[in-house]
């Protein structure tokens, strides 16, 4: 191929770019063979690579992409050309090595496999909701019967405050009358006042320990049966 | 082990036979390239292999003289001084020459503070890689 040959190839194949850049891009090779000198045109037209490689090359700076280029082994390439080049060569090593094989579990679901579930979905709805009643229910029972326990412990534990509070009153108010009795009877309060605080302690700690835990409970069992079949 | 984790190791042991390969062979490829260096890296040796001309310098010359310290193919640098041009960094003016308008490139101010940024990074670059190499 002689430099004129490789030129009008050049300018072929730059004809969709401006013309203003096809200029500055022809002229620039057009200088680099004068710069190079007559002798070595054979040189610089194999140093150059093909006409369709400078093309591409000069098609690819067009973009003001900084970042496209590397330099390898090969000295500098902007990617798509190396990668054309590796095809050239026959190597497809390297193209392969940049793109691993895709994570299968990321694939999304074929049509026809959605298309069963929204089938089938509609055909056990029927079970389906009958189950996610039954779950429901459960679900509101066990949270009532942490309430009821909650009332019960608090009521059990204001019933011992005042029967405590009476009773202590009641011992002083016959301490004259019987000693030995007034004082069974505060010991009686005292007593009834110890086990209203230990209920009370109860109740505090089923608020604020038992019913957030089942609240995670009851979110771990959800995003169990949920979280599943999402990623199905 | 996973396909993943399989993937990586299958990379690493390959990449290190091709270095191993590449330090072997030196002698034969007189200018082998074990290190791949990036775009910026490239623009600093351009402006400043224009910048030691003070009357700037043509693309055939750049091209030479970038070639002397890395290999480079010589389509590849068209682009890079065009973007450059774009970017202001370099300019360009034509000189009549044995019968003929030749295009010199020089940098402009931008250029070179731009290259002196690069040379400073630079500096602090290799004196970091030095360093480790040093002990």
């Amino acid at each position: 191929m002689s430099r004129w040959e490789f030129m009008r190839q050049l300018e072929e194949l730059l004809s969709d770019i401006s013309p203003s850049e096809r200029e500055e891009a022809l002229q620039y090779y057009n200088d680099y063979f004068n710069d190079a000198g007559k002798e070595n045109e054979q040189e610089v037209i194999k140093a150059l690579g093909s006409p369709e490689q400078v093309a591409q090359i000069v098609k690819d700076g067009l973009g003001d992409n900084t970042g496209a280029g590397e330099f390898t082994e090969n000295g500098f390439m902007l990617e798509k050309v190396q990668a054309a080049s590796d095809e050239q060569k026959g190597s497809g090593a390297k193209t392969q090595e940049k793109t691993p094989p895709k994570d299968q579990k990321k694939d999304p679901l074929p049509g026809w496999a959605i298309v069963l579930l929204v089938i089938g979905g509609i055909f056990l709805s029927p079970v389906i909701l009958g189950i996610a009643g039954s779950v429901i229910g459960v679900i509101f029972s066990i949270f009532m019967a942490v309430i009821g326990l909650v009332i019960g412990f608090g009521a059990t534990a204001l019933a011992l405050y005042v029967t405590a509070i009476a009773l202590v009153i009641v011992g002083f108010g016959i301490f004259l009358e019987g000693p030995a009795a007034a004082i069974g009877m505060i010991g009686a309060g005292f007593i009834c006042a110890a086990l209203g605080v230990l209920f009370m302690i109860l109740t505090v700690l089923l608020v604020g320990k038992l019913i957030p835990a089942i609240c995670q409970g009851i979110g771990y069992i959800f995003r169990k049966i949920f979280g599943k079949k999402e990623a199905a | 082990m996973n396909r993943k984790q399989y993937y990586t190791v299958y990379n690493i042991i390959k990449h290190k036979l091709w270095i191993q390969e590449r330090i072997f062979h030196q002698e034969e490829r007189s200018e082998g390239m074990v290190f791949n260096t990036g775009a910026a890296l490239l623009d600093a040796i351009v402006l400043a292999v224009v910048s030691r001309e003070p009357e700037g310098a043509y693309g055939y010359k750049i091209t030479q003289d970038v070639r002397q310290v890395i290999e480079l193919s010589e389509s590849t640098l068209y682009p890079v001084l065009r973007r450059l041009l774009k970017e202001e960094c370099l300019e360009v003016y034509d000189m009549e020459c044995a019968g003929r308008n030749r295009r010199y490139y020089k940098v402009t101010e931008k250029g070179r503070l731009q290259l002196n940024l690069y040379e400073s990074e630079w500096h602090r670059y290799s004196a970091k890689i030095n360093k480790i190499f040093e002990g």
